[in-house]
Formats: C-alpha cells, sequence, structure tokens
C-alpha cells in the first residue's frame, strides 16, 4: 500500500470512528435522559416497582455507554486521535483520590483496601493526568472486582529513576500462560467472565496503549491462579524535553 | 425568566431538553439551523445559547462573540471530539459539555452556575 492509500486509510478510518461515535453515543444519550427525568418524576409520580425497572434501565444504558467508549477508544488512540495534555502532576493525590473513590465499594464487598504512601516526597512528573488517573482506578477497580476475600493495597514509591505504583490484590491471579495476552486486544484472565459479563476485556490494552504514551508501562506479576497478583504502573522520572521528545507532542 | 435558545441535532434530545428548561423556569426556543440561532437571538435578546458541535457550534460560536455579545454559550459534544471542544473553549464558548455523561437536570446545574458568575 503507497503513503497516500494509507492516510486515505487512516483518514477514512478517523471518520468513521467520529460518524460512529455521534450514531452510537446519541441514542444512548436519549434513553439516559428519558428515564433520569422519568425518575425524578418530570412525567409524573413512579411507584416503586416502576422506580426499581427504571433504575435497571438506567443501569444498563449506562454500561452500555461505557462499552461503546471503550470500543472507540481503541482506534482513536491507534490512529494517534486520543488527545493527550501534559502537565505537572502529583501522584500521591491522584492515588489517595482513587483510594478514597473506592474504598466504599471495598466496604461493601467485605474486602479491605489499603494505601502505603511514600515515605518521601515524590517529584512531580510530567503527565497527562486524566488519562493516568483512568490506568490507575481501572486496575484498582479490576483488582476489587475479582477479589472475593482479603482485599487491595495500594503502594507508591520511587524505585532508582521510576515513580512506580503497585496494585496488589488477594484475589484470583494470572498464570504464566495468561500473563503475556493480558494487556492485548480481547484478552481476559480465565475464570474472569462471570465475574465481569459487562466489560469487552478492553481496557487493559487501552491502559497499556495511554502508560506508553506517558513515556511509561504496565505489567503484571503473579504467583499463578487463586493466588493474587500485583499491577504495576511505573513512570520515568524525566525532564519536561525528555517527555516531549519521546511522545512528540507539543503541548 | 431567562431565555435559552436550544441548536441540538437530535430531535429526542430537544424534546428533552426543551421539557427540562421549560421546567426549571427558563424561556425555551429551538433553532434547527444557524441561521435560526441567530435570528433568535435578535429577536429575543437571549441570555444562554445551548449548541451542538454538530449544528456548527464552533462557527457560531467564533461569529457570536466577534459581534461584541457576551451571552452565555454553551457547546454539547461527545468526549472524544474535545479537541473541537477546546477550539469552542478558545473561541469564547464558556464550557464544553459531553452530554453522554449529563443528565438533563445537570445540564440545567451547569447553566444556572455559569449564569451566576
Amino acid at each position: 500500500m503507497s503513503q497516500e492509500e494509507m492516510m486515505q486509510l487512516d483518514k477514512a478510518k478517523s471518520e468513521f470512528i467520529s460518524i460512529a461515535s455521534h450514531q452510537l453515543r446519541t441514542p444512548l444519550t436519549a434513553v439516559k435522559g428519558y428515564v433520569s427525568m422519568l425518575l425524578e418524576g418530570s412525567y409524573g409520580k413512579i411507584d416503586p416497582k416502576q422506580h426499581e425497572v427504571l433504575k435497571g434501565v438506567y443501569d444498563s444504558n449506562e454500561r452500555m455507554v461505557s462499552l461503546v467508549e471503550e470500543l472507540l477508544d481503541i482506534p482513536r488512540i491507534e490512529l494517534g486521535k486520543m488527545d493527550f495534555t501534559f502537565a505537572p502532576e502529583k501522584l500521591e493525590v491522584i492515588c489517595q483520590e482513587i483510594v478514597d473513590t473506592f474504598v466504599p465499594k471495598a466496604k461493601d464487598k467485605g474486602l479491605y483496601l489499603e494505601y502505603k504512601k511514600p515515605k518521601t516526597v515524590l517529584p512531580e512528573l510530567i503527565i497527562d493526568g486524566v488519562k493516568v488517573r483512568k490506568v490507575i482506578s481501572d486496575i484498582v477497580d479490576n483488582a476489587l472486582r475479582y477479589t472475593t476475600k482479603g482485599g487491595v493495597t495500594v503502594k507508591l514509591e520511587q524505585v532508582e529513576k521510576n515513580i512506580r505504583v503497585t496494585i496488589s490484590d488477594t484475589g484470583i491471579g494470572v498464570s504464566e500462560e495468561e500473563n503475556p495476552k493480558l494487556f492485548q486486544k480481547i484478552s481476559r484472565a480465565k475464570g474472569t467472565s462471570l465475574f465481569n459479563p459487562d466489560g469487552l476485556g478492553l481496557n487493559l490494552y487501552v491502559d497499556r496503549l495511554i502508560m506508553g504514551k506517558n513515556g511509561g508501562k504496565i505489567f503484571v506479576e503473579s504467583e499463578g491462579k487463586d493466588r493474587g497478583a500485583q499491577f504495576i504502573i511505573e513512570l520515568p522520572v524525566k525532564t519536561p524535553e525528555e517527555i516531549l521528545e519521546q511522545v512528540g507532542d507539543k503541548k | 425568566m431567562p431565555k435559552i435558545v436550544i441548536a441540538e441535532d437530535d430531535k429526542f434530545l430537544v424534546d428533552l431538553y426543551q421539557k427540562k428548561f421549560s421546567d426549571s423556569g427558563f424561556e425555551v426556543f429551538v433553532a434547527s439551523n444557524e441561521k435560526e440561532v441567530f435570528d433568535i437571538i435578535e429577536q429575543e435578546k437571549a441570555d444562554v445559547l445551548l449548541v451542538s458541535l454538530i449544528m456548527g457550534g464552533l462557527e457560531i460560536v467564533k461569529k457570536i462573540r466577534q459581534e461584541g455579545s457576551n451571552m452565555k454559550i454553551i457547546i454539547t459534544g461527545y468526549y472524544d471530539v474535545t479537541e473541537d471542544g477546546k477550539k469552542a473553549i478558545e473561541a469564547g464558548a464558556d464550557k464544553f459539555i459531553d452530554k453522554s455523561h449529563f443528565i438533563p437536570a445537570e445540564l440545567v446545574e451547569e447553566i444556572k452556575k455559569l449564569m451566576e458568575k
């Protein structure tokens, strides 16, 4: 395929993403809006059973919105169409906020969720804070989802020239066979489908790509099935010039 | 009573927003194209414009600000077109909202907050 043909193909893909994004999301947005207004009583009083049914519709719709976003993230990031805005960020703040957000979910499941803060003040990182927050949130969410007893620990530290976030859980673990496939497209560790019937198995793949764009990486260590796992997110401590050079972004 | 112009591409969203804003004490006007947006703004001296990117929100914002108007303008879209959303803010919109993450009640609250500024 010639360079021009490849550019045409990329352009066609981008246009498809834009159109698909809009066409898929618009009816979902309308459903969300109508159901929320029914639940608020904007169209008249509803009884408890109707409330329960409508809440079910609302929650299912929200899952569909997440699935569509998950599906559309892949081509966007692969085509370089996903926005990244790099700015100085403190990972201590991001990790604390994420843990605070997930504590209620952990408690609901009878699990612990603890945060081990760094012993020293860590340097700020030049990263896309919103995207990195999403990655850490995804991993903590997954850890809680695939753990039925014990809990999850989020540990933040500097290891030589890297800032490392380690999310350890006492859950289903990852076998040696599954480990290299976990961050590929459409991958899910065996035994997880019962716990997560809602996702497409794309989040870890997107998370890996996002970490790459931020100059970092994500990987997992596990002693095997039912022996828990440690997901490790690593970001190098670099100068702004080094970051810009690596990701080729002038923002 | 504050006046709002709604310019959305989807008729169901127009219906939703029209009802919610009316119930929330706004006088609502609906525009189906750029010309109607400007006609209504001029005739009714609207306070707020809610316009989607697909309806040409970016160009409409630029023209309104070039005319010197400081009415409140909210651009709606979906998050993966935030590049356009940022351009809209740079052109003078007050806020960009990803409508898939906002229910009508939250949209009303956002606009009320903007009007208080």
